[in-house]
């Protein structure tokens, strides 16, 4: 039985409704949506999100017709922190190795030089333009990734309409009660007074988590958050990427879908209203969440999936990537009996993982020498560094080294883009990165600027490129019926 | 291998390279199978496979067989490939278990390529197209690794390394940092250095000797402490993989070179008498002996820190993990790899050395439960070293695995590990530990798909080892034949 609301509901309905057996029977008890918590998933989908869509039979096309989603190449953060560091936090496959030395590396042997630039990804995020990248590895743009912007209220119908393509027993209605014996949920008792019961339990109720809460786990350490949301319905498609300013209260994001841009304004409680004039329109919602996570995500016979589980700020693709990791490890381990302690156990361990891993990453984003001054900034440098990101940070910046570690959402690639980013030197030049020739690389680095450049001058602007595919999709789509 | 991979990264620019070594102490003088890694080793340094392959009398090598381990009689293949292709996101051994409560008869490894192959004494290198069924497995070497020093040496010497025989009888450190800072020969001979890599084998000259690191010893989990090697004349055909049998006190092993079979006795002193040992040993061997039999001593287990101060622990001075699954001369190259992303400059920051530390740490410790799986995947109980395996508290990172693959034949996956899943499910589907539940997933693909996936499997397979070369062919035919190679054969 799945109960709650929103993307995480039916996100997690559409894959079980597609990948598990037809004897197991699924029940889906749906709960008053809150649509705004579900902002705090972010607006992007990163690429992993492509292979989800396959495992629940929805191909691109049915994606884009059936929203105003856009193509998203990363997220563009403009004067981070109130610097003057502007990057693009882009979706990229792995970096090349040039002359035997990994290219951040080789990047780093000259100050001069950005890790942006030679990102074709990063390049066209800002140039605003857009194409697919093709399948031949030899063209600059196939080292590019995508993903999608999206508004979380039209991608939950569009997961919810898959889902009852198939065999689903949905109820709409609100849970009154949990009831339960010492370690399992035994049955729920819903405000039609229907008291249903089941194997296993999927919390999808969001931040509340209204069915694993009550078990002893608590949420551990945490910070409140604010968030006002809009939807400016006039603005036209910009940049392939998400937009990230900041200022004292904290920092707003902006996308651009079919539909106009979704804004959304991240503070603290005593800087609302620098927030409220910052985000300069009038709020939608404006949202309240704790940030943190629960030790477990499976207790019992429950699962708790996405903010139910865990909600981490939405700076990054995190909690996104977080919830997609949450589906697929819950596919990976559904219980082939009503003993889930094996499942329980390894679930919680991978889960624990991603989660620690996911946070360093946002974290690392507030590890600089100064930050604005607004409380927000104060609370975000006042969490404690975990000593994982402390040996990532250690070795990033003694030497240029790239620790890894099993299970992480955020690869090398993300963390030699965020490193070069905010602009974190290593100390040390990496010795045998000094071994290869500054002029082979400097012309090896010139060339792939120089072929980069060349491809982006023949790119389309997203808008126009978006609105084409689409014309076309539609040309298609009408002329199958 | 340490000398001429940094030869190889060094030689034009000014960090100049010494290589200490000592004919009168000589090397352990065993390991001849290998992991696919070493190819890239190869590969990195620009060695040609058949150059290589000439010098060390190198054959193919598909995977392990492993006798008698699950029970008596019992064979199966640890091969350097998948078991299959997933169906529908359902791993391949989850369907043919299926398959197999239903009745089918036919053993996981017929729907493996490379175990198919080494079965038929069989190799051609992977094909490219990944398409292709003939692209589904890796492959390593066995061969003779003194040949393999010797022709690394004169690698490094070619790049600029410059080899001094003889032997240390001194270290000097820097009184103040403990540092290392000269060698003295018996010769009198002083070498000054910077950064010393420790490649003195077990008695960890340099970290240990001097540096006294500290050793955490594994007998706890991986008894066997003694091994008797020797080798034999070639009988039969030349197979492409090595044999580790199961025994009453460790195990033997059988690896057949081009001009020669390796042989050896890996076993625990407190369950059996060097005699028997060797006994047991010889009983088991075809061929007509070529050396006599050479008694060597261990405890598995790994230094404390595998780098302390400017001394950096490569190879069995490092540790040692017995070599049931070929990984010693991999972790050299681990070693390698690690010093090299972390290469030091002189004020030698701390940071390198934990990083190597913690690397290096990790690789041992997951070996660690792949090769201690081994010893308690079975049902063997027939003697005592087998019942005090029974007996074992097991690391919990082992524990939890076990139960994992008993319950749903899950494999929890680590990014970070020489063996992934597939080498598991090998052992464990080899060894009869058979999980009790499948992938649920399964429950959605008709019965009538998977039988038809896995008898389409099984005839590819088959079909496409029976078009190819047979494994002494190949090496004929390639040119990597040694000059060695008996007529006979
Ligand atoms: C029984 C057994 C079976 C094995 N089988 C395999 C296998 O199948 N696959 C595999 O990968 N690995 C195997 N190994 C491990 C493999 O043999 C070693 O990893 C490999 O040979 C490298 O050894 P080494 O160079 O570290 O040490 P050694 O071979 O011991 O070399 C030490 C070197 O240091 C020099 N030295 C030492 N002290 C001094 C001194 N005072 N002065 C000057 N020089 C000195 C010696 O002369 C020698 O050259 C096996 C090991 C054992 C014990």
């Amino acid at each position: 039985m799945l109960c709650g609301s929103g993307l995480s509901l039916w996100m997690t309905a559409a894959a079980m409704s597609r990948s598990l057996p037809k004897t197991i029977a699924l029940k889906v008890v749906e709960s008053e949506s809150k649509p705004a918590e579900d902002a705090f998933y972010g607006h992007i989908l990163p690429p992993a999100a492509y292979r989800f869509h396959l495992s629940i039979g929805l191909s691109e096309p049915e994606l884009l017709l059936n929203t105003g989603s856009t193509f998203a190449y990363g997220t563009y953060l403009h004067n981070w922190a109130g610097t003057d560091r502007s990057w693009v936090q882009a979706f990229h496959q792995p970096l090349l190795v040039l002359e035997g030395v990994p290219l951040a590396k080789l990047i780093q042997l000259d100050p001069s030089l950005s890790l942006q630039d030679t990102l074709i990804s990063a390049q066209a995020a800002v140039g605003g333009v857009f194409a697919h990248p093709p399948e031949d590895h030899k063209h600059p743009l196939s080292r590019a990734e995508y993903g999608y912007a999206f508004d979380p209220k039209e991608l939950t119908a569009l997961y919810k309409a898959v889902s009852l393509t198939r065999s689903i027993q949905l109820i709409e209605a609100r849970i009154d009660h949990v009831e339960r014996n010492s370690t399992d949920i035994t049955s729920v008792t819903l405000s039609d007074g229907q008291r249903l019961s089941a194997d296993l339990f999927i919390d999808c109720s969001g931040s509340s988590a209204i069915l694993l809460s009550p078990s002893k786990i608590e949420a551990k350490g945490s910070s409140t958050m604010q968030a006002l949301i809009s939807r400016i319905t006039d603005t036209p498609v910009g940049k392939a990427a998400q937009t990230i300013k900041s200022g004292d209260y904290g920092w707003q994001s902006e996308i651009t879908l079919r539909s106009g841009a979704r804004r959304m304004t991240v503070f603290h409680e005593d800087s609302r209203q620098i927030a409220a004039a910052a985000h300069g329109t009038d709020p939608d919602a404006s949202i309240t969440l704790s940030l943190g996570c629960r030790e477990n995500a499976w207790a019992g016979n429950c699962v708790a999936i996405g903010q139910a589980a865990c909600v981490v700020e939405p700076l990054t693709t995190a909690p996104m990537k977080l919830l997609l990791r949450d589906i697929q490890r819950l596919m990976d381990l559904f219980p082939v009996s009503t003993d889930m302690r094996i499942e329980a156990r390894e679930y919680n361990r991978v889960f624990q993982d991603d989660v620690c891993h996911a946070e360093i990453f946002n974290q690392a984003h507030f590890v600089m020498t100064t930050l604005p001054n607004g409380p927000y900034w104060q609370a975000a440098s006042a969490q404690k560094q975990t000593s994982k990101l402390t040996r990532k940070l250690t070795q990033y910046e003694s030497r240029g080294h790239l620790v890894a570690y099993d299970n992480e959402p955020f690869d090398d690639v993300d963390w030699a883009i965020l490193h070069d980013g905010m602009g974190r030197q290593p100390r040390r030049r990496d010795p045998l990165a000094s071994l290869a020739e500054p002029a082979k690389v400097a012309a090896r680095l010139e060339q792939r600027q120089k072929s980069i450049q060349s491809v982006l001058s023949k790119m389309p602007p997203h808008s126009i490129y978006v609105s084409k595919f689409l014309s076309y999709l539609h040309r298609k789509h009408s002329q199958n019926g | 291998m340490t000398a001429a991979a940094l030869a190889y990264k060094f030689h034009r620019t000014k960090t100049s390279i010494t290589l200490v070594e000592s004919e009168q102490i000589g090397t352990v003088g065993v390991g001849e199978a290998t992991l696919p890694h070493i190819r890239f080793f190869n590969q990195a340094l620009g060695i040609d496979e058949v150059t290589f392959m000439r010098a060390t009398n190198a054959t193919f090598k598909l995977g392990i067989e492993f006798c008698d381990w699950g029970q008596i009689g019992d064979r199966y293949v640890h091969p350097f490939g998948d078991f299959g292709e997933p169906l529908q996101g359902v791993d391949f051994h989850h369907l043919w278990n299926q398959l197999r409560q239903l009745g089918l008869k036919t053993p996981l490894d017929e729907y493996s390529y490379p175990i198919v192959a080494a079965k038929s004494a069989r190799f051609h290198h992977p094909d490219p197209d990944l398409s292709k069924i003939e692209s589904t497995f890796g492959y390593a070497y066995q061969f003779d690794s003194s040949l393999y020093a010797k022709f690394l040496r004169t690698f490094a010497e070619k790049h600029g390394v410059t080899r001094i025989e003889g032997k240390i009888v001194e270290v000097d450190q820097n009184a103040e940092t403990g540092h290392v800072e000269t060698l003295r020969l018996e010769s009198g001979q002083t070498i000054g250095g910077e950064l010393f890599i420790d490649c003195s084998g077990f008695r960890g000259l340099l970290i240990e000797q001097s540096l006294k690191t500290g050793y955490q010893d594994w007998s706890e989990w991986l008894p066997c402490n003694r091994a008797v090697a020797v080798q034999s004349e070639n009988v039969g055909t030349l197979l492409p993989y090595t044999r580790s049998t199961a025994r009453t006190a460790g195990w033997q092993w059988r690896i057949p070179l081009q001009h020669r079979t390796g042989n050896g006795h890996v076993y625990c002193s407190h369950f059996i008498s060097d005699d028997e040992a060797r006994s047991q040993l010889l009983d088991g061997i075809e061929g007509a002996l070529t050396t006599d039999p050479k008694q060597l001593y261990f405890m598995t287990g790994r230094r404390n820190q595998f780098w302390k101060k400017n001394v950096v622990a490569i190879g069995l001075s490092a540790g040692f993990l017995e070599p049931l699954e070929s990984t010693s001369i991999h972790f050299i190259q681990e070693g390698i790899t690690a010093l090299l992303e972390l290469f030091p400059d002189t004020a030698f920051a701390t940071s390198d050395q934990e990083e190597y530390n913690e690397r290096m740490g990790l690789n041992f410790e997951r070996v660690r439960d792949f090769l201690l799986l081994h010893y308690v995947a079975t049902e063997r109980d027939d003697s005592e070293m087998w019942r005090h395996f029974r007996n074992l508290t097991l690391p919990e990172s082992l524990q939890s695995k076990i139960e994992a693959w008993m319950h749903r034949g899950l494999v929890p996956s680590y990014e970070f590990s020489v063996f992934l899943p597939p080498s598991w499910i090998a052992v464990f589907m080899g060894q009869r530990k058979l999980p009790l539940a499948g992938d649920p997933r399964m429950g959605r693909i008709p019965l009538d798909d998977i039988r038809q996936y896995a008898e389409n499997l099984h005839s590819s397979i088959r079909n496409s080892v029976d078009r190819a070369p047979d494994h002494l062919t190949f090496i004929q035919g390639t040119g990597s034949s040694s000059k060695t190679v008996p007529e006979s054969l």
